[in-house]
């Protein structure tokens, strides 16, 4: 081996310092010693000449040594050289390329956790308090140069409006400054939300606390994040595109490789990420618009503020490639999620900048970054559509199933609460209540953002924090209650009605008219709370009265008397005068109706209060259908009492048990009550596939590491048919779940089986529970109604994303020979498709990894067979979800079947009436109304159209009317309202903020109508005024 | 002093910029420029509660007067041209703004410095028949009736305040023909619209309130008058307001200060006409008044809507949701003045309304008879 010193390395670096007019780039040269240490002289040689330093070498060993270098402005040669002396040592020539001139984009968040690390009312104060900090060191760093000058952005808007709501006035002020001057930036989110489970109308009201905060302070949202969640939904893609947002960073982690070996990435990145990571694609929403999703892969400074490590991440960064010369550096102050925000950023950027020329640092904000990469963005930057169907956070979400089910109950009725109470201002003295829908819009959104619970799930940190997320679902679900019974009430006590007597209203919340089954308890459940109305002693009109609660605005919940609720009366369609059959059914604890234990048990009590009515009622249900219900309009039935009781019949109770009407029969099997077989009666056809592993209505449980042993039954089935309806009655019990209690309900006229479950589970840990929809329809496709996209899985999937189980909104369709079935899922939100799929939660929330979690994503080849698996409950969890639930579980599901392919227009009605039953209420003659015995209030004709908000205008100014087309076609649908005049119709954005033109327009056509075209898969959100003269 | 007077006048001094000079005005506290309308509206407001006995009122006029353009009308600088008065629309431009300030200047004791040469094409009775013969009367007869109350009102202004006799003789071609067209018998209102429909019944009535003052100034019967009166009763909501959903169609009976005045206004000149249901019209104008009454804010002005913004077609003349601004706060104690002097107690403060001689809307009785 030769003594001689030899040039090992030669490394240009990214760091460029000024000298003069010029730069120089740091170049640092790697030199073997092998020999004595001894002095040398390094030189290097291009075509801006020569550069010398002597260099040290130590004895027997390799040292590093820094040269700068002129910066090349091209592609040049240099020849470097060891000399000692007039003696070159070693000899090596180098192709030097011109540095990138970076600019790092230095970005401070906190990760925004509603929990996880506390208690969620804790963080929110600790929120506040950051934010309070915020602004302090923004004034400390007012003097710093302007790169070093204190920003952040904020994550999520659900800390800036706690911190609006609670600081000092003086403070939000100051706040406010910041955000104008766009050194605070808030991004377009309410929080980090578990999109998959949102409702459409709830992800897009996702957007209003930012835009409220936004026309506030004067700022612009123009940036999205979406951090620490694995999957998006391709919804929010149209709900970002239709914000005006450009630019989307969410922050994925990368979960599957927290283990050894890693599992496979959730996406396949070589697809979606060509030209290297960090990297972009343009995320194309189901209507066409575009958001950049950029994903960072991880790349950010951390929690240190000195940015130790920067010079050579940076040089990694473009050694592999990186294009562009704006780079995104998100850093937080704190090594946890909900990590305060520092000033220590601004004192490392402010040194950096006094010693480097590039890469050049900034303390910087998404708005800042994509204002600097978007130039540089290719034309040819791919595009893709789809959805990156989480299997971490929304499987999560069945660990807490009964929270989760009232809270997907609660999207369907804020959509119906907000409508009643706009119709029911607008034909009526009722007082539209903004408040508790947005207060109740908030709690749905608090519920599904993605902190479900503490990071260790055991203890009173985690009892504390699951009771604290889960009151946010029963809370939207009261005040939609409440909301939608106020304004039904108002309405009813409007109408004109004929006489003395007990009516029952029955509001079609949907858009067209239709044929519906109405199921109701004959006593009303109450709603939140009550009006103080003025009341008057009718015998001393003049005195002066005093104040008493109204739960209805100005009176109670009607109680029908005995002979109602004994069933003793006919049902009369006052609309026509038509008698109506009708049965009365018992509710028993383990009913699978809502609030079946609390309404059997009060059912049997004496007089409330002892004074008040005997709630006989609610024992009880009252079954009829209503036909020809107007587009969101109601009819008025009269319950007129017979002289005589009505001559009780025996119960009809079939030795075989099989149930049937026109359109279905069902039958169980006697010994075990598995159901055998469900016949289209109208096809003539088979609909359950007698081959699958698993019966309709199965019950499947599973432990990480296999399948438990089948339901048995517990009773014999059992039939009841009534007037309206035949029902099937099965008992039984699973592993964890000792009562497990299905009813199959058939009703007459109606082409539709209802299933319903109610589940008493015991605390057994670790389980995962699916219920089994076997169906029998040869090479099957599948669509499904995905949140504001319907769906082909897995063509509508991102590349690469596992989809062991999606969530679904309405329906799902699966059609092959001849026939269609269509799958509701009132409840539930999560499915498997085509097989009992292994699942693919991540090994950071999974408790115990199970061995079948090792496969690849799925493929069109699980679609083999019409079978559908509903996600029921899900607690392998190790952190933030729940890995143990108890309690009495409610399920819902509906099913209808087509002969031959059902269209996606009829799937979207038929879906939408299976989760949207009519909604009633009791009124008897208090008043002279001026409404009309059955009105439609407000209907869509011409194309089929989504209705979603019909509500006030946030700034006060008219009605806004928003609509979803569903479909691959421009639709063009007329608007029609039973009340007001509104000649003025104008398009504008999901915010209700500027006028927007884009996707659809939309022209008045007299003062109760408007058209709206509306380009394929797209929203139109229409304000509706009256100007004044 | 009562609680509404004195409410009202705290409103009015709120929006007060005296650093600007006397008789300068916003229209909230959201605005921060002084505007003519703001000005007239204080003006008028105060003079209605005898309260400007401590106003430089010469110099408050010369302001007013400062503004009036070589035409006679009045133009202010800070609206004009943009939003509602682009192209200066003769509903609500340049005459609209007149007919306030000259009761503005009434109040403060003063007169219009200009003649009206603006009325010119309206003081020869066959052209004024035959641009009365070319409005709307239809489903727009709600805007026809501010463009004929503003050409009226100054042509009973120039006969009155400025001598003028061919506007004088206007003025009687103008009430004639309203007499005898466009009129319905059945229900003692004008315009081609079906007033069966609550909606078409607010908007002739509140079309026929533009007329009804030129004809009560003038000292004229107003036609069909216990029709009329049928007609504005059945305008009553079951608040007590007077909103079928015209200007407000969220919420129909959450009224306007517009909706309210339109039918409080002639209810209460027609009691002095005909005693046809009388105790009726008595009553409504009492729950009318209450109603009116809730719609004070906490500052002391009025709103237009209860719980809605209005900006009165420019953005320095918006009031946000909830708080006062200057004209429903005028407008609507405008309303309570004559309920409470048609039927005195219908506001429970005691006050001494004190109206003006000036044709338009701020006068009772019938000043324009000339002895």
């Amino acid at each position: 081996m030769s003594a001689t010193p030899q040039l090992l390395a030669i490394t240009p670096t990214v760091l460029l310092a000024r000298a003069g007019k010029g730069l120089r780039q740091l170049v640092r040269v790697t030199i073997a010693n092998p020999g004595k240490s001894k002095d040398v002289t390094l030189v290097a040689e291009g075509p801006a000449g020569r550069v010398e330093a002597p260099v040290v070498l130590p004895a027997r060993g390799e040292s590093v040594h820094e040269l700068f270098l002129p910066e090349p402005k091209r592609s040049c040669e240099i020849v470097f050289s060891l000399r000692s002396g007039d003696r070159a040592l070693d000899r090596r020539p180098v192709q030097l390329q011109p540095p990138p001139h970076l600019r790092v984009h230095v970005v401070q968040h906190s990760h925004h956790d509603v929990g996880y690390t506390n208690l969620p009312s804790t963080v929110l104060r600790e929120h506040c308090r950051f934010l309070e900090d915020a602004i302090d060191m923004a004034e400390a760093t007012a003097g710093y140069p302007d790169e070093a000058r204190f920003r952040l952005v904020i994550e999520q808007a659900w800390s800036l409006q706690e911190f609006v709501r609670t600081a000092p006035t003086e403070r939000v002020a100051r706040m406010g400054a910041l955000l104008r001057a766009g050194d605070v930036e808030l991004t377009a989110l309410f929080g980090n939300m578990t999109t998959e489970i949102c409702a459409p109308e709830e992800l897009i009201r996702a957007l209003y606390p930012s835009a409220r905060l936004a026309r506030r302070f004067g700022c612009a949202i123009t940036t999205a994040e979406h951090n620490d969640v694995p999957g998006i939904s391709w919804g929010l893609a149209e709900v970002l595109a239709g914000a005006g947002i450009r630019f989307f960073c969410p922050q994925l982690p990368r979960y599957w490789n927290w283990c050894d070996p890693p599992l496979q990435g959730f996406w396949d990145e070589g697809v979606l990420f060509p030209h290297g990571r960090p990297g972009g694609f343009w995320w194309q929403a189901p209507s066409g618009g575009r958001v950049l999703l950029w994903d960072n892969y991880g790349r950010g400074g951390g929690p240190r503020p000195d940015l130790p490590d920067l010079a050579d991440r940076l040089q990694a960064l473009v050694a592999g490639g990186y294009p562009y010369t704006a780079v995104y550096w998100p850093v937080r102050g704190g090594a946890r999620d909900n990590s305060p925000y520092i000033m220590g950023f601004c004192d490392a950027v402010r040194d950096w900048n006094d010693r480097w020329a590039f890469p050049r640092l900034a303390i910087s904000t998404n708005a800042r970054f994509f204002a600097d990469l978007a130039p540089q963005l290719p034309d040819a930057l791919p595009v893709f559509g789809g959805e990156l169907p989480g299997q971490d956070y929304p499987v999560g979400s069945m660990s807490t199933a009964a929270a989760t089910a009232v809270n997907r109950g609660a999207h369907v009725q804020l959509l119906v609460a907000e409508r009643l109470a706009t119709l029911a201002a607008g034909t009526t003295d009722h007082a539209y209540s903004a408040d508790a829908l947005d207060r109740a819009y908030e709690d749905a959104l608090w519920f599904d953002e993605h902190t479900w619970g503490h990071h260790f799930p055991a203890g009173p940190a985690a009892e504390a924090s699951a009771l604290e997320k889960q009151t946010h679902a029963y809370r939207a679900a009261a005040l939609a209650h409440d909301v939608t019974t106020q304004a039904l009430a108002r309405i009813a006590d409007h109408i004109e009605l004929p006489g003395e007597g007990l009516f029952l209203i029955v509001f079609n919340p949907l858009p067209h008219p239709r044929t519906a089954p109405v199921v109701t308890p004959l006593r009303e459940i109450e709603n939140c709370g009550s009006t103080m109305a003025l009341v008057r002693d009718p015998d001393q009109p003049d005195a002066p009265g005093y104040l008493r609660g109204m739960p209805l605005t100005d009176r109670w919940h009607l109680h029908p008397p005995a002979e109602i609720v004994a069933g003793d009366f006919d049902l009369v369609d006052l609309s026509n005068g038509d008698t109506v059959d009708f049965e009365i059914t018992d509710v028993a604890a383990d009913s699978p109706l809502p609030y079946a234990p609390q309404r059997h048990g009060l059912a049997q009590g004496g007089k409330r209060y002892g004074f008040f009515e005997t709630p006989s009622g609610l024992g009880r249900d009252l079954r009829f259908v209503a036909r020809g219900l107007p587009a969101c309009g109601y009819k008025t039935y009269q319950l007129r009492p017979l002289p005589e009781p009505r001559p009780r019949k025996r119960p009809s109770r079939r030795r075989k048990p099989v149930i049937e009407n026109e359109f279905y029969r069902v039958e169980a099997d006697r010994d075990t009550g598995r159901i055998i077989s469900v016949i289209d009666r109208e096809a003539k056809r088979e609909l359950l596939d007698s081959q699958a592993p698993h019966a309709l209505g199965e019950l499947v449980v599973r432990t990480p590491e296999g399948v438990l042993d089948a339901p048995t039954l517990t009773a014999a089935p059992s039939v009841h048919r009534g007037a309206v309806s035949e029902r099937l009655d099965l008992s039984a019990s699973a592993p964890g779940h000792p009562h497990v209690r299905q009813t199959l309900t058939l009703t007459r006229g109606v082409k539709r089986l209802d299933l319903a479950l109610r589940l008493l589970k015991d605390p057994t840990p670790l389980l995962d529970v699916h219920l089994a929809f076997p169906f029998a329809l040869p090479e099957p496709t599948f669509r499904t109604e995905s949140l504001l996209a319907l769906q082909t899985p897995p063509a509508d999937f991102l590349p690469g994303a596992f989809w062991d189980e999606v969530a679904v909104q309405n329906w799902v369709r699966m059609s092959g020979g001849g026939m269609s079935v269509l799958w509701s899922s009132r409840d539930a939100p999560m499915v498997a498709l085509g097989r009992l799929t292994e699942g693919y939660t991540s090994p950071a929330h999974s408790c115990r990894v199970p061995e079948r979690i090792h496969h690849p994503p799925g493929t069109a080849e699980q679609l083999q067979h019409a079978w559908l698996y509903s996600l029921l409950c899900a607690n392998n969890f190790g952190t933030n979800f729940a890995v143990s639930q108890t309690g009495s579980l409610l399920f819902r599901f509906s099913l209808t079947t087509r002969r031959g392919e059902m269209s996606d227009a009829e799937a979207v009605r038929l879906g939408g009436e299976a989760v949207t039953p009519p909604e009633t209420v009791f009124t008897d003659r208090r008043r002279p109304g001026h409404l009309s015995l059955s009105s439609s209030l407000l209907a869509c004709e011409g194309d089929p159209l989504v209705l979603l908000a019909c509500k006030h205008a946030e700034d006060g100014d008219g009605l806004i009317v928003r609509l979803w087309n569903p479909l691959a076609d421009t639709a063009t649908s007329t608007v029609s309202l039973g009340f007001g005049a509104w000649p003025v119709a104008q398009m504008v954005s999901l915010t209700e903020t500027a006028s927007d033109t884009a996707g659809a327009d939309v022209r008045a056509n007299d003062n109760r109508s408007f058209t709206v075209r509306l380009a394929p898969r797209s929203l139109a959100t229409v304000r509706l005024t009256a100007p004044r003269p | 002093m009562s609680d509404l007077r004195a409410g009202v006048l705290g409103f009015i001094a709120s929006c007060a910029l005296p650093e600007l000079g006397p008789g300068r005005y916003r229209y909230s506290l959201a605005c921060t420029e002084p505007t003519l309308y703001s000005s007239s509206y204080a003006a008028m407001a105060r003079g209605l509660l005898d309260a400007l006995g401590d106003a430089d009122a010469a110099v408050w006029a010369a302001y007013l007067n400062a503004h009036q353009d070589d035409d006679g009308l009045f133009r202010d600088p800070v609206i004009f041209g943009t939003g509602w008065y682009a192209d200066d629309p003769l509903w609500c431009g340049r005459p609209h703004l007149t007919c306030h300030v000259i009761t503005a200047l009434t109040a403060l004791g003063a007169t219009a410095a200009k003649e009206f040469a603006w009325l010119n094409p309206w003081r020869d009775c066959n052209a004024l028949v035959a641009w009365l013969e070319q409005r709307d009367w239809g489903a727009r007869v709600g805007w026809s009736g501010n463009e004929i109350m503003n050409v009226g009102t100054l042509l009973q202004y120039a006969c009155d305040f400025h001598n003028d006799a061919r506007a004088g003789a206007a003025v009687a071609c103008l009430l004639d023909w309203l007499a005898t067209h466009h009129l319905d018998p059945a229900t003692g209102v004008w315009g081609d619209v079906d007033v069966t429909d609550p909606i078409w019944r607010s908007h002739a009535v509140q079309a026929a309130y533009h007329w009804w003052p030129l004809l009560a100034y003038d000292g004229r019967p107003f036609p069909h008058v216990e029709r009329a009166l049928d007609t504005v009763l059945a305008t009553q909501n079951p608040l007590g307001g007077f909103g079928w959903g015209v200007h407000n169609p969220a919420e129909p009976f959450v009224s306007s200060a517009c909706e309210d005045i339109d039918s409080l206004d002639p209810l209460a000149r027609m009691l002095g006409q005909t005693t046809h249901r009388a105790d009726e019209g008595r009553a409504a104008i009492r729950t009318g008044a209450q109603w009116v009454l809730t719609n004070q804010t906490p500052d002391g002005g009025f709103v237009f809507i209860k719980h809605r913004p209005f900006e009165y077609g420019h953005p320095q003349l918006r009031g946000e949701a909830d708080h006062g601004a200057m004209f429903p706060t005028w407008f609507r104690l405008l309303s309570l003045a004559i309920a409470d002097t048609a039927v005195p107690g219908s506001v429970p403060d005691h006050i001494a309304w004190q109206f003006t001689t000036c044709p338009g809307m701020q006068f009772w009785g019938a000043p324009g008879v000339r002895p």
